[in-house]
């Protein structure tokens, strides 16, 4: 073609290197076009529809629109969220950060004016497309997913059967505009060396893989519910919460379940990627997107452009420098380095990071728009910077490096974070290091939650849950960007270059997106760093452990107070008290049998403890068999009930007085025997505790009923709470053991008081409050000794009954 | 005859000096120029306690002999000075034993049959069976059942009769049992100056409200100490109409149990050989055992009788009273800038638990008004060194008020005033303590206050208060100062090598005041 402008001269001039006759003349349209355009004005007049308008790049198109195309309608495909109307999301859109230099340049009013005057919505999800405006001349679909590595059908359907949707409400508008598809440029999949401008070259069917992605999920749940994955659900959950009791184990089970169908169609995703050369569904998704504005737009005889941007960043210049919505995909890398997280990266020093400020993406993009190709010959545009301007990971690590060094993140407990230095020793040593680590943290957690509670080992515990949190973190980077660092793809741009030449030159600080011109560190350091750095003080993810201060109790009648006996309230169990009762009422030379027979009985309770506390509670009760009920309520009430008022920790006895203070019912329920409860009983407004089956005024050793643990307790105290007119939401419950959460989550304030390992970990995940109530350093001994003074200075009764040998397996023994 | 008590003034050539602190014992160099005051040696003990016993209830002072008293149809009350720590110096019989056992055969054979026995606890815990059967003996526990050997309790509300009004109008009410008997047997012990108590019976067997009224407290308009005495006076002899009071008070003495401790009861002067190394011991094993594991608080410092006399409670605690003036000090020394006292922990009611901090200010604070010596030792505005470790430990059930008053009434404020208007209320209605005070061995809820009000007049008196060797967040909340030395303590009471600020150390056990009894 000849004539013309020296624009087109220029163009024609610059595509002679490697671009064959074909492309160059469809380059030299594109510049007539464009060049024409300028002349009115790029989109003069247009209606432009814009899809993803709430994401980041979308953001950054509605913004350049209304700031710099002052004759350009806007639609805004917008679904509703929740109680929000697509109307209401864009008011609020409006208020976010990028629109901000426009806003103070225009004025509020008058923003608002325009907003008004020339955005419209269109409410519609992008399964259900709306009818769609016929006047359209240009549509932009840049909606799509954000996350990498989501279930696969959720995948195709927002990314594959959205953008179906879209072409079909668009061909049933019978309009033709200008569709410019926003793709990605790692549709190139895995693979080696340059990668052009060009449609993609695979045979992969995409309505076959989206029905196959779409009933994949029917699949996956049904196969969830196979016996033997249930079964292995099951275990594990019983193994963690078969303390609380069965509720508990089956809701974890469940929530197990819903986990596993949702890892289960991730893995579905990656691996359908992988098999077909793409590195993860979010590249498969969108080339199989790119097949369907193929097949369904420019296959039907309309126009059509694909942008392929790279990793895309914050703003080199506009709105303002180093503007970013979220983190992107480096980020989060930048960030858990600069916080001394990371000692290495699997990663290769030379391989090409590939970013490119959103401002230049939607500079293109909008250029791109202006310049639609000829009717079914879709052109392909690379927004990236490999190619001409790359960007080495090891290039970016000294940026960081330079920029932490200079600005290190402050911690309020070491004063500033040093960054550590890298060696790339490669991605198999790391690969091992980080499992050792994981396995090492996983076995001391498991040998924690064995150990008896103190703070010590609270103190260790907390280490190792954030120790499992960095090493998640580390693991999830390392999977993620495998294949992002480790490439070797160059992304060619050349089109995209001479596009940006034939953008004229008064014009290129506003409009121009040229990427060889990015200078790097300039960037880094001025730029995007610190943009980066500033949100994640917004983020801060680590909260600092503040002290709490006891706020006072508000009054409430309706509030029920829940405690716990053994370990909350009393530094005593059963053992113990038992220990005190039955020494007391046998005469010392019984002394060591009956001690030797506890011993050896001793393994046969801890089984039954571990197993089901209620199981222990029975077996162990058993021992009191034949005791006479008058003299053990002479002797609680003489000796036994100072020694267990001893043990009693004053900051309970504090707590449960404020609590009768401020109105609310204090509630005692324990599985101890009621008549050793019987000296607190005054303490609170009633007492649960189990109570032993008297018969000719003997204990038999069993209890009358079941005892009231784990989750009877929960049972009990839901239905005591009905019979009350208690409001269980401003109701407070006070337990030790892991056992004790099946009642405790009943409550709206729970608080774990001396928890051991496990209940700790469940009380800092819920942010429940956690107390330490301490006894007076009254000694075990001193307390047995005053029982034992006590009971001899009782009046000797009726002669003590023969004490009934304990139970043991031997055949012989009859009952007396 | 025994020594005076005299006072010594330090010079370079002075060993250095016993300083109780709590459980352990410091031997400690005062600066050259301070004074010393030792108490006098202690009075021989009574040789036959029976022979005494005889003598005195043949011939009382200012009442007819006992077994006039006593004849069938008789009510008898028995009453016994708590003490709860058991006072004997070498194995053997309680004094307070020995006397009432004296009193129930002379009962017997007068053919009373009504007789009970009540410990005077006042507003201090119940005694329990087991310090009951070791304080009486066993013969005379078992002689009663429960409802007749019983320890007071305040809060029985219809156990209390009226018998007089206080200047403010509220009733003065006293055990039902006193005011109904004919006869009130009051068995007393003394070991100094001031520390029998009243002469009355009637603060300790009153009702909670009458003891609150008969409380003063500095700073409000409640009844003072001279109002008390004069609303008291008229029952000290008689109890109303009907019941007669008489007396049987024996003095006591320190002295040092075992032979390990034979040095704390001499003068460091005359100490030989052999006490030098024993006190190494002493101190050696304090330091090296930790504190959970030493049975015995101390070696223990026990009592021996250096004196009886019966008759009408006026008379004999007149008399008591000048038996004791005796061996207080005949020339106390000048007020001092500052005065210092070692505290140990045995011999003040807690049975071989280290002291709780309440009760150590008490006893230390006491010292300052009712000490060896009679008058202050230091000046108004002046300083007090006490010696004690000052642990916050607190017994679970005896101290369960106290517990609560260290951490919550006293962080508040530690004026008496405010602590009166503010906190007394509630302490005294809450039923939790009242139900510790009456079925369990609990001090009354209004025991740590008036322990408390008793420092009030001493801690007016000083500008401060510093505890040598005492925990520091402990001392705080008390409102006084720690310091970890001697030394760092003479430093931070302004004391001066070369200056002229003066001080005395009152040597021995302190004096038990009434108000910890």
């Amino acid at each position: 073609m000849t004539g013309g402008t020296s624009g087109a001269d220029d163009a024609r001039a610059v595509t002679a290197d490697g671009a064959d006759g074909a492309d160059v003349d469809a380059v030299a349209v594109a510049a007539d076009a464009l060049t024409e355009a300028l002349g009115a004005g790029p989109l003069e007049g247009q209606h432009l529809l814009l899809t993803g308008a709430t994401g980041f790049v979308g953001q950054a198109l509605l913004e350049k629109l209304l700031a710099e195309y002052p004759s350009t309608r806007i639609s805004v495909l917008i679904r509703p969220r929740g109680s929000l109307t697509g109307a209401a999301r864009l008011t609020s859109l409006m208020r976010k950060p990028v629109f901000r230099p426009w806003r103070d340049r225009v004025g509020a009013e008058e923003a608002d004016r325009q907003v008004a005057e020339r955005v419209t919505v269109i409410e519609s999800s992008m399964g259900d497309v709306a009818e769609l405006p016929g006047d359209l001349d240009v549509l932009i679909h840049s909606a799509s997913t954000v996350s990498f590595d989501p279930p696969i059908d959720e995948a195709f359907r927002t990314n594959v059967q959205g953008a179906v949707g879209l072409y079909e409400a668009l061909l049933r508008t019978g309009s033709d505009p200008h569709v410019v598809h926003v793709s990605t440029a790692y549709v190139g999949g895995i693979r080696k060396g340059a990668v052009v401008e060009a449609s993609l070259e695979h045979a992969v069917d995409w309505r076959t893989e989206l029905a196959a992605a779409l009933s994949a999920r029917t699949a996956v749940e049904a196969s969830s519910r196979r016996p033997e994955v249930l079964r292995s659900l099951i275990a594990a959950a019983r193994a963690e919460s078969g303390k609380v009791g069965p509720q508990a184990v089956a809701a974890a089970a469940e929530e197990g379940r819903r986990e596993w169908v949702q890892k289960r169609l991730v893995e579905y995703g990656r691996a359908r990627a992988q098999s077909l050369g793409w590195a993860d569904v979010y590249a498969l998704t969108k080339s199989m997107s790119e097949r369907v504005a193929e097949d369904l737009w420019a296959g039907r005889g309309h126009r059509l452009s694909v942008v392929r941007p790279a990793i895309i960043e914050s703003a080199l210049a506009h709105p303002f420098p180093g503007w970013i919505d979220g983190f992107k995909v480096a980020d989060p890398l930048i960030i858990a380095y600069g916080r001394g997280l990371l000692p290495e990266f699997p990663g290769l020093p030379d391989s090409i990071l590939d970013i490119i400020p959103v401002d230049i993406v939607v500079n293109a993009t909008l250029a791109v728009a202006a310049t639609p190709p000829p009717v079914e010959t879709p052109q392909y545009f690379h927004l990236s910077s490999g190619g001409r301007n790359p960007l080495t990971f090891r290039d970016m690590y000294e940026n960081v490096l330079q920029y932490f060094s200079a600005t290190p993140i402050p911690d309020d407990q070491r004063g500033h974070i040093r960054v550590p230095s890298w060696a790339f020793p490669g991605s198999k040593a790391i690969e091992r290091t980080l499992a050792l680590n994981e396995k090492a943290n996983l076995a001391a957690k498991r040998l924690l939650l064995r150990l008896p509670s103190s703070t010590t080992t609270r103190g260790w515990m907390r280490g190792v849950s954030a120790r499992a949190q960095d090493l998640e973190l580390l693991r999830s980077y390392a999977d993620l960007y495998q294949s992002y660092t480790q490439a070797e793809i160059v992304y060619d741009d050349s089109r995209t270059a001479a596009l940006g030449r034939a953008v004229a030159p008064e014009r290129q600080d506003v409009h121009g997106f040229d990427a060889a011109s990015i200078d790097w560190d300039d960037y880094m350091q001025r730029v995007h760093l610190p943009a980066v750095t500033t949100l994640m003080k917004t983020f801060s993810s680590r909260p600092r452990a503040k002290a709490v201060g006891e706020k006072a109790l508000p009054t409430n009648p309706r509030a029920v107070a829940v405690f716990d006996l053994e370990g909350t309230i009393l530094a005593s169990n059963i053992v113990e008290q038992y220990l005190w009762v039955r020494l007391a009422s046998l005469p010392t030379s019984h002394w060591p049998s009956e001690l030797a027979d506890l011993l050896a009985s001793l393994p046969r309770y801890l089984q039954a403890e571990r197993r089901d506390r209620g199981e222990f509670i029975r077996t162990f009760l058993r021992r009191y068999e034949g005791v006479d009920d008058a003299r053990m309520r002479a002797l609680v009430r003489e000796s036994v009930s100072d020694a267990l008022l001893a043990r009693m920790k004053p900051e309970a006895i504090r707590r449960v007085r404020a609590h009768r203070a401020a109105g609310h019912r204090t509630v005692l329920v324990t599985g101890a025997v009621d008549v050793l409860v019987e000296p607190f009983a005054s303490l609170f407004d009633e007492v649960v505790a189990s109570s032993m089956h008297v018969r000719d005024g003997r204990w038999t050793g069993y209890l009358s009923g079941p005892p009231l643990v784990d989750e009877a307790r929960a049972a009990w105290l839901r239905l005591y709470a009905e019979r009350h007119d208690l409001d269980l939401s401003a109701s407070y419950a006070y337990g030790d053991s892991h056992a004790d959460r099946a009642w405790m989550e009943l409550v709206g304030h729970p608080q774990a008081v001396n928890p051991d390992a496990a209940l700790y970990q469940h009380a800092v995940q819920k942010h429940w409050r956690i107390r330490l109530w301490h006894d007076l350093r009254h000694r075990r001994l001193d307390s047995l000794v005053g029982v034992l003074r006590s009971e001899s200075a009782l009046p000797p009764s009726e002669p003590a009954p023969t004490p009934r040998p304990p139970k043991t397996h031997s055949a012989e023994e009859t009952p007396a | 005859m025994t020594r005076p008590g005299y006072v010594l003034t330090v010079d370079e050539d002075t060993p250095p000096l016993v300083v109780f602190r709590g459980g352990s014992v410091r031997l400690e160099r005062l600066p050259v120029g301070s004074d010393v005051v030792y108490p006098a040696d202690a009075e021989p003990a009574v040789r036959s306690l029976s022979a005494e016993l005889d003598r005195v209830l043949a011939a009382p002072e200012g009442s007819e002999p006992l077994e006039r008293l006593l004849t069938a149809g008789t009510v008898l009350t028995i009453v016994v000075d708590d003490l709860s720590q058991p006072v004997t110096a070498t194995s053997g019989a309680d004094v307070r034993q020995r006397i009432v056992e004296r009193v129930l055969e002379m009962a017997a054979r007068a053919g009373v049959d009504d007789v009970r026995v009540l410990a005077a606890t006042g507003l201090r815990r119940r005694l329990t069976s087991h310090e009951l059967l070791s304080t009486l003996g066993e013969r005379v526990f078992r002689s009663f059942d429960a409802a007749s050997l019983t320890s007071h309790d305040a809060e029985d509300r219809d156990g209390m009769t009226s018998i007089g009004e206080l200047p403010d109008g509220s009733p003065i009410e006293v055990a039902s049992r006193l005011v109904e008997s004919d006869v009130v047997v009051a068995v007393r012990l003394a070991t100094a100056v001031g520390d029998e108590g009243s002469a009355s019976l009637v603060p300790s067997f009153a009702s909670a409200a009458t003891a609150r009224a008969l409380t003063p407290v500095p700073g409000t308009d409640r009844v003072t100490a001279q109002q008390r005495d004069d609303a008291l006076a008229p029952f000290v002899d008689r109890l109303g109409d009907r019941a007669r009071v008489v007396t049987i008070a024996a003095t006591l003495a320190d002295a040092p149990i075992q032979r390990v401790s034979a040095f704390l009861g001499k003068r460091e002067r005359e100490w030989t050989l052999l006490d030098r190394v024993r006190s190494r011991i002493v101190r050696s094993t304090a330091a090296v055992l930790p504190e959970a594991v030493r049975p015995v608080r101390f070696p223990g410092i026990g009592h021996v009788v250096t004196s009886v006399r019966a008759g009408a409670p006026s008379a004999v605690h007149a008399s008591t009273d000048a038996f004791l003036r005796t061996t207080r000090l005949a020339n106390p020394p000048a007020r001092a800038d500052i005065a210092l006292f070692g505290l140990p922990d045995t011999g003040y009611g807690t049975s071989g638990a280290p002291l709780d901090p309440i009760s150590v200010a008490t006893l230390g604070l006491g010292q300052v008004f009712d000490g060896v010596a009679g008058e202050p030792v230091v000046r108004e505005g002046g300083v007090v060194i006490l010696s004690h470790p000052l642990t916050p430990s607190f017994h679970p059930i005896h101290h369960a008020a106290y517990v609560d008053f260290f951490s919550d009434v006293l962080r508040d404020s530690t004026d008496a005033a405010v602590i009166a208007e503010r906190f007394e209320d509630d302490f005294a209605r809450d039923d939790w303590y009242r139900h510790l005070y009456r079925t369990s061995s609990a001090h009354h809820a209004l025991h740590p206050f008036h322990a408390w009000y008793a420092t009030s007049a001493a801690r007016e008196h000083l500008s401060d208060v510093i505890v040598v060797g005492g925990d520091r967040e402990t001392a705080s909340q008390l409102g006084f100062r720690a310091a970890t030395t001697l030394e760092d303590a003479l430093d931070m009471a302004g004391h001066r090598d070369g200056g002229d600020t003066s001080l005395t150390f009152v040597h021995g056990t302190p004096v038990r005041p009434a108000a910890l009894a």
